[in-house]
This record gives structure tokens, C-alpha cells and sequence, in this order.
């Protein structure tokens, strides 16, 4: 480890003037100022979430009305997909991790980060804005004709803070491309490098090449509200199928901006708990790629109910069940990375085994969802709600919150409560198995999603459903509670806890403001683990 | 379970349903085989090889082979899926000639169902049993989806364009007939029922109708809006004898006839005079249907 001559004050204590904050273009600064701004907008998310659940336990209408419903479960995916989910990873751990990985001093363009992160808060204002003052409730899908002509026009302002918080993503995938291609530490070659760097890597691709399509469409829409300029509404000889097409063109490959971060997570964790290389590195990281390509080619499969024509959908069925091999891969993968390993269920661990089990069901579920006549049969209905909720918070915010434990020491320089951290992760997985697994059901059995109230044949696995939220909340609430409590009163974690293989723990935590004192050279494969030595 | 998907909760109404349930099943099967294996082996692995058991070798980094068992098995698996979910979708997609056409308009937020015999429905949707069923449908303000848990399907609504959805129902009931897709304030209210009565008692209510049936109202307004003018074979016509001319070659499809109607200039071929004039916002959907209707009976055999 190199050890410079003076200490150097930590990035925490360089100056903590709240202006020096706001000013910084110091990378980890800005991926502490994105979680700060995530865990606000998890919070509206959440909060939308419990209201409509709590609405949804019994058949009647009778906590909300339809109207405030339908707003409730609109603000909660708008805000959970565009101002959490898709920035959750990348923007908190990647920011911070991805320099340190690479063994560099900062991202290529600290500005422009610095720029993504007001760009992002700015985007999420506008479309809190809209929740707080008129309410949309078109859903997160904004589907026309609906939404350009119908609904209140807070949906414009609602679509310009997510078009405006596309600029982040975009800055974001820029600065992270670069600094994989330019950045690496002499001796990293592109396969020494962590499966999280890969991971950001395919990310950043999708980012930078999907997001500009959907601010078209946002701005088509737009166009055709205010100036009547006919691009989806048949009315005026559009087509509002159209839309379904450069919505989902975005928006599918965006799923996998919502997943490969969480994967990359799964690597780094569980190959330091297992204490092993991560079995067939080279599958896993060009499995990565695969999911970002062929995530493009699969949009239609939101539309097989719709006037797409037959042979599309056959496509576009074949192509869904090829992009699932890449997935499969990874999970045999990671399970066989635990073969002869020397495992230690520390809480991220608990947390990527969760991520493991859920995803395979959200994948698998995924998989029956491609085989277009049980798709025509269960789209739009709780069938497919559950099989998201797998993938994204079974999956995504599972490895979001084992990377956060993971990194937290780095990050803070603090140890959190493990008892309270294993416990608030089997709270989690628990919670989300009662919570979504009964909306499968629900599901099947013919149950259309955003109906605020509902025939009495579906209220036991609504009601189930509703009392998993309880316990879901908990494996929420407590890390929330425990992490800022460990700020000022937990133990000193030191450079490397876990033992942990990656430039990112050769540095003290957490680490000084200009990352390394003397530029890393890597002499070796990631994930070096040696055998045991109790 | 299996409770739920007795009478009260999930019941099968045709043989595609029945179909489908056998594709779920086998999806569901390899759900939970592998699910619970990856479960079990995680939890073996966590316990065999815990921290301190002394079987750590981090040497064991790639298995070529073992990989590629596992990169073909699936694609193998999700390929047998795909032939056996094709088979049953371009069939379900492919509407039987002798299907009975019944027509569906979709609006904020109710079902209305117009049948060739002038009777008409809120909400209701009777059908004969053992008939093939083919609903024309249209929407007259943003899109819904009509979707009969009980036929495992369902089918989106447009405006200004007709979709088809085809069905056989093989079991006398009610089910319960829902909107899938999120169209506004009342979503969850835009439910009704499809009836599925005996041949003969369709027949029965259908001569009940206490309106014209949909083919003379389709004439008057040939009539009235001036299509038999070009339409109806004068010697001097701008346009073709279409109950002569579909008589021959089967009449185009609902979708096909809408659009020459409200987008003329898009399916006009041959040497006719351009000139017919679009009737977007002249026709409402009840007429549209009435008109579309008229002009499917000229391509019938009879």
C-alpha cells in the first residue's frame, strides 16, 4: 500500500462548508450528494407506494379516491424509475467507486458530473412539482392518446423533469465511458478490471444511446399538447401505437439500465465473501455487453396486445427468450462462484443471496412472460407488476442496499451495526416475498393493474399483499435509521474490513480528497483471493 | 391455491384457455425447478463451505465446459417454449372465414356491443356457445383493452382504427369481462360480463332486437353520406361497384374498409379520378361500425 509522506485530510474533511458541498466536482462528494437526493426521492416513492397499498387491501374504495389513486401509483413509478432506480448504482456507488477502482484521481469531466447531479435534482423538482400542485395520472408509461390529450396538463411539466433529468443519465454515461476507456491504472487491462467497472460500462452504453430517444418522444408529446402537431393522436393522423414503440424503445433497454448495475454489485460482493475469483470472469463481463445489446431488440414485447403485426411479435418473442441466456449465465455463474469458497454471510452477502433467489424468479417470469400467449393473457395485470417488482426491487434495490453496506466503510469510514444490518436484510427479503409474490396470483388469476378497487375474488392475495408492505418497511426503516446513527458512533472501519481485493480498499477510508498519493499499478487478475489462512 | 381458481375465482371458458394454462404450467415448472435449485444450492454451498470449514480452493476459477452446458441448456429451453408459444399465438391470431362477427365500442368508461341482428349491449357481451366469435373493436377516446380472464385474452382498443379478437367459448356462463388497459378516472369501473348462452337462445335474443339490423342501417347511411353514389354502380361512377366488386373477392378487412373510408388517399389504386373526400370527424363510431358492417355482408357468399 503506498503511504505518502504527509497525511491527507479525507474528502469528508477537506472543507465541510455546506458551499464547498454544492461546489465540489470531487467524485465521491457528488455521489454522496446523489444518495442524499436518491434516499429523499425513495422516500416520495415509498411513501406513494404504502398510500395506495393501504388502499388495496380491501376490494372497496375506500381510503383514496379513484383520482388520488391513480396519482398515487403515477408519482410512485415516475419517481421510483426515472429519480431512483435508474440513477440509484451508478450515480451513489459508481460516482464514488468507479476513480477508486480504476485506480485514477477523478472522473474524466468533474464538471459536467457536478453538472448531472444539479441537472438530476432540477428534473426531480419539476416532476415533484407536478405531484404536489396539479397531479398526473397518466402512469409512468404516459401512454397517448391519453396523456396528450386527455389528462391535465401537469403531465407537461411532469414530462419535462424527466426529460431534463435525462441530461443526467446522459453526462453520467459519458464520464464513466471515458474513464474506462482512458483512465485505467497502468497494468489494468480491460479484463483486470472489477465486474462493477463492466457493468457501469454496458450501463453507460445503453444510457448514452437510449436516453435521447425518449426525450423525442417526451418532446413529441409536448409538441403535439400544445400545438396540436399530429404525431400520436389519430384525431390529427397520428398514431398512438407510434408512441407505445419509441416509448418502450427506451424504456426496455432502460429495465436493463435498472438490473446490469445491481449485477455488477452481486460480482464484487460475492466473490469477497466467498473469498474466490468470480467463476468465469470473461462470461460475466461479456454477458454484460450481450444484455445492452440485445436489450435494444426486444422493445415490442410490451406489445403483443396491441395492432403489432403478427410477425413482429414472433420476433420479438424470439429475441425476449435469447436475451434471458445472458441472465442464466450470470446466476450459474455467480452460484458456482460459492463452490469450495469461504463464505461469511456478512449483511451484504445476506443481501446478494436475496438479490440471487429473486431475480431467478423475476428472470424466470420473465422468461414465461416472452411466450407471447401467456403473455396475451396476463399483460396488464398483476402477473407482470409482480415479475418487475422481482427484477427491480428483488433484484435492483436488494444489491443497491448490499452495495451500500458493502462500500459504507469506504464511503464513511464507519462500521455499521452487523446485527442490526443482517436482520434489517432478512426483514427485506421477507417483506418483498409476502409482499409481491401473491400479486402472481392475483395476477393469473385475470387481476388488472391500477384498479383502486377490484372484484371480491382477488382480495385474499391483495390482502396478503398489502400486510408483506408492513414488513417490508421494516427492512427499510432500519438501515435508514442504523447507517446515519453509525456516522458519528460507529466503530472505525480502517482501509479494508472485508479483506477485500480492488484499488478502491488500498486507500485509507474514507479516502483522501485526491484518491491516490501515488498513481497504482496492477500486477494481477481482480479478485486475487488466497487460500484461507485460519 | 387451488381454491382460487374455482368458481369465484378463475374459470375456463374455451380450449385456448385451457392451452394456455398447459404453457403456464410448464413455465411454471421450470420456474420453480430452477428456483428452487439455484435456492438450494445456495443454501448447501453456504453451508458446506462456511468460513472456517476448510474446504477453501480459490484456484477454481472457470469450467469452459461446465459454462457452455449452461449457456446452451437454457437457450435450448427458451427456444422449445418459443415454437410452442408461436403455435398457439398465429393460430389464436388467425380468424376463422365463418366467425361471427360481433362489434365492440370502446369509451370512457363503458363496453358497447353492437350484433349483426341490431341487438345492442352495455356491458354485456352475449355469445353463442361453440361459435366462433371474431369482435371488430374501436375505441372513440383513448385505448382500452378487452380482456375476458375466463379466454385467457385479451386485445387493445384504438381510435380511428379497428383490432379483431377471435374466440370460441365451450362452456355456458358468465364471466367477467374487464379493462386492461389504464384509461382514465373510472378504469377500474369499465367491467362488465360475457354471457355464453346456447345457439339457440342467441337466436332467440337476437330476433328480440328492437332496432334495424346493422346492415340495413350501414345502407341508409351508404345512402345518406353519399357513398352509393360512386359506390353503387352507375353507369358514370368515380369509383368501384363495391358490392359487385367484394362479392367477387371477398370484402377486405374491418380495418382495411375504415381506413379507405377515413384515409381515402392511402388505399385508392387503380385509374379512378382521386377525389374521395375523407370522413374523419364525419362519421361517429356507431356509424362507422354500421357502414363497416354493410360492406363485410357484400363479400359473403350467399
Amino acid at each position: 500500500m503506498p503511504h505518502g509522506a504527509m497525511p491527507r485530510p479525507s474528502y469528508l474533511a477537506a472543507d465541510p462548508s455546506i458551499w464547498s458541498w454544492l461546489t465540489t466536482t470531487d467524485h465521491k462528494r457528488i455521489g454522496v450528494l446523489y444518495l442524499v437526493a436518491l434516499v429523499g426521492f425513495f422516500l416520495v416513492g415509498s411513501i406513494a407506494a404504502a398510500l395506495f397499498r393501504l388502499e388495496l387491501a380491501t376490494p372497496e374504495a375506500d381510503v383514496v379516491s379513484a383520482d388520488v389513486y391513480n396519482r398515487l401509483f403515477t408519482a410512485h413509478g415516475v419517481v421510483m424509475v426515472w429519480f431512483f432506480l435508474i440513477p440509484s448504482i451508478p450515480a451513489v456507488l459508481g460516482n464514488f467507486l468507479l476513480p477508486l477502482m480504476l485506480g485514477a484521481d477523478d472522473l474524466p469531466f468533474p464538471r459536467l458530473n457536478l453538472a448531472s447531479w444539479y441537472v438530476f435534482v432540477a428534473g426531480g423538482l419539476l416532476s415533484l412539482g407536478s405531484i404536489l400542485f396539479g397531479g398526473v395520472d397518466t402512469g409512468w408509461t404516459f401512454y397517448t392518446p391519453y396523456s396528450s390529450t386527455y389528462s391535465n396538463s401537469y403531465v407537461m411539466l411532469m414530462a419535462a423533469g424527466v426529460f431534463v433529468a435525462g441530461f443526467a443519465s446522459i453526462f453520467t454515461g459519458i464520464n464513466f465511458l471515458v474513464a474506462i476507456h482512458r483512465l485505467r491504472a497502468p497494468g489494468m487491462g480491460w479484463f483486470r478490471m472489477p465486474l462493477f467497472a463492466w457493468s457501469l460500462y454496458a450501463t453507460s452504453l445503453i444510457n448514452v444511446l437510449a436516453t435521447p430517444v425518449l426525450a423525442t418522444t417526451l418532446v413529441l408529446m409536448v409538441l403535439e399538447r400544445l400545438f396540436s402537431v399530429g404525431v400520436f393522436d389519430p384525431d390529427l393522423g397520428g398514431d398512438p401505437v407510434l408512441f407505445q414503440h419509441l416509448f418502450w424503445f427506451y424504456s426496455h433497454p432502460a429495465v436493463y439500465i435498472m438490473i446490469l448495475p445491481g449485477m455488477g454489485v452481486v460480482s464484487e460482493v460475492l466473490s469477497c465473501f466467498a473469498r474466490k475469483r468470480v467463476f468465469g470472469y470473461t462470461f460475466i463481463a461479456f454477458s454484460s455487453l450481450a444484455i445492452a445489446l440485445l436489450g435494444f431488440l426486444v422493445w415490442g414485447h410490451h406489445m403483443f396486445t396491441t395492432s403489432q403485426s403478427v410477425v413482429g411479435s414472433l420476433v420479438f418473442s424470439l429475441l425476449s427468450l435469447l436475451v434471458a441466456v445472458p441472465s442464466a449465465v450470470k446466476v450459474f455463474n455467480w452460484t458456482a462462484t460459492l463452490w469450495r469458497g469461504s463464505i461469511a454471510l456478512d449483511t451484504p452477502m445476506l443481501y446478494v443471496l436475496g438479490f440471487l433467489v429473486l431475480f431467478t424468479v423475476g428472470g424466470l417470469t420473465g422468461v414465461m412472460l416472452s411466450v407471447l400467449p401467456i403473455d396475451v393473457h396476463v399483460h396488464d395485470t398483476y402477473f407482470v407488476v409482480a415479475h418487475f417488482h422481482f427484477i427491480m426491487v428483488g433484484g435492483m434495490v436488494l444489491a443497491c442496499l448490499g452495495g451500500l453496506h458493502f462500500w459504507w466503510p469506504k464511503i464513511t469510514g464507519r462500521m455499521y451495526p452487523e446485527r442490526l444490518g443482517r436482520i434489517a436484510a432478512v426483514a427485506g427479503l421477507v417483506g418483498f416475498v409476502i409482499t409481491f409474490t401473491p400479486q402472481f396470483v392475483a395476477g393469473y388469476m385475470g387481476m388488472p393493474r391500477r384498479y383502486h378497487e377490484y372484484p371480491d375474488e382477488f382480495a385474499l392475495p391483495q390482502a396478503v399483499s398489502s400486510a408483506g408492505v408492513v414488513v417490508l418497511a421494516i427492512g427499510y426503516v432500519l438501515p435508514f435509521g442504523y447507517l446515519l446513527w453509525s456516522l458519528p458512533h460507529g466503530r472505525p472501519a480502517g482501509a479494508n474490513p472485508w479483506c477485500a481485493t480492488g484499488l478502491e480498499w488500498t486507500t485509507p477510508s474514507p479516502p483522501p480528497a485526491d484518491n491516490f498519493a501515488t498513481t497504482p499499478h496492477v500486477t494481477e487478475e481482480a479478485y486475487a483471493y488466497r487460500a484461507d489462512e485460519d | 391455491m387451488t381454491a382460487l381458481f374455482q368458481d369465484g375465482g378463475l374459470r375456463t371458458a374455451s380450449r385456448m384457455a385451457r392451452e394456455v394454462d398447459d404453457l403456464t404450467l410448464l413455465g411454471l415448472g421450470i420456474t420453480l425447478l430452477f428456483g428452487i435449485g439455484i435456492l438450494v444450492a445456495l443454501v448447501a454451498f453456504c453451508i458446506r463451505y462456511r468460513r472456517g470449514a476448510g474446504r477453501h480452493d480459490p484456484t477454481i476459477t472457470r469450467g469452459r465446459r461446465l459454462e457452455l452446458l449452461w449457456l446452451t441448456g437454457p437457450l435450448l429451453i427458451n427456444l422449445v417454449l418459443f415454437w410452442l408459444g408461436a403455435g398457439l399465438f398465429t393460430r389464436a391470431a388467425s380468424v376463422p372465414a365463418d366467425a361471427l362477427p360481433i362489434y365492440v365500442i370502446g369509451r370512457q368508461w363503458m363496453w358497447e356491443i353492437q350484433h349483426p341482428s341490431g341487438r345492442a349491449e352495455l356491458n354485456h357481451l352475449t355469445v353463442p356457445r361453440g361459435r366462433n366469435v371474431v369482435l371488430q373493436m374501436i375505441s372513440e377516446d383513448v385505448i382500452h383493452s378487452f380482456y375476458v380472464p375466463a379466454l385467457r385474452t385479451k386485445r387493445d382498443l384504438y381510435p380511428g382504427r379497428f383490432t379483431s379478437l377471435w374466440f370460441a367459448a365451450d362452456r355456458v356462463g358468465e364471466y367477467p369481462l374487464l379493462c386492461a388497459e389504464y384509461c382514465g378516472t373510472q378504469h377500474a369501473g369499465m367491467i362488465g360480463t360475457v354471457r355464453v348462452v346456447e345457439p339457440e337462445e342467441y337466436e332467440r335474443w337476437c330476433a328480440g332486437a328492437e332496432r334495424a339490423p346493422l346492415a340495413e342501417r350501414g345502407a341508409e347511411l351508404f345512402e345518406e353520406h353519399g357513398c352509393a353514389a360512386c359506390h353503387g354502380g352507375a353507369d358514370d361512377a368515380s369509383g368501384p361497384h363495391l358490392r359487385r366488386r367484394f362479392a367477387a373477392t371477398g370484402s377486405p378487412s374491418p380495418q382495411r374498409l375504415l381506413r379507405s373510408i377515413l384515409d381515402p388517399a392511402a388505399e385508392i389504386r387503380g385509374s379512378w379520378p382521386v377525389g374521395m373526400p375523407s370522413y374523419r370527424g364525419v362519421l361517429d363510431e356507431p356509424e362507422m361500425v354500421a357502414l363497416v358492417h354493410l360492406l363485410r355482408t357484400f363479400g359473403e357468399a350467399d
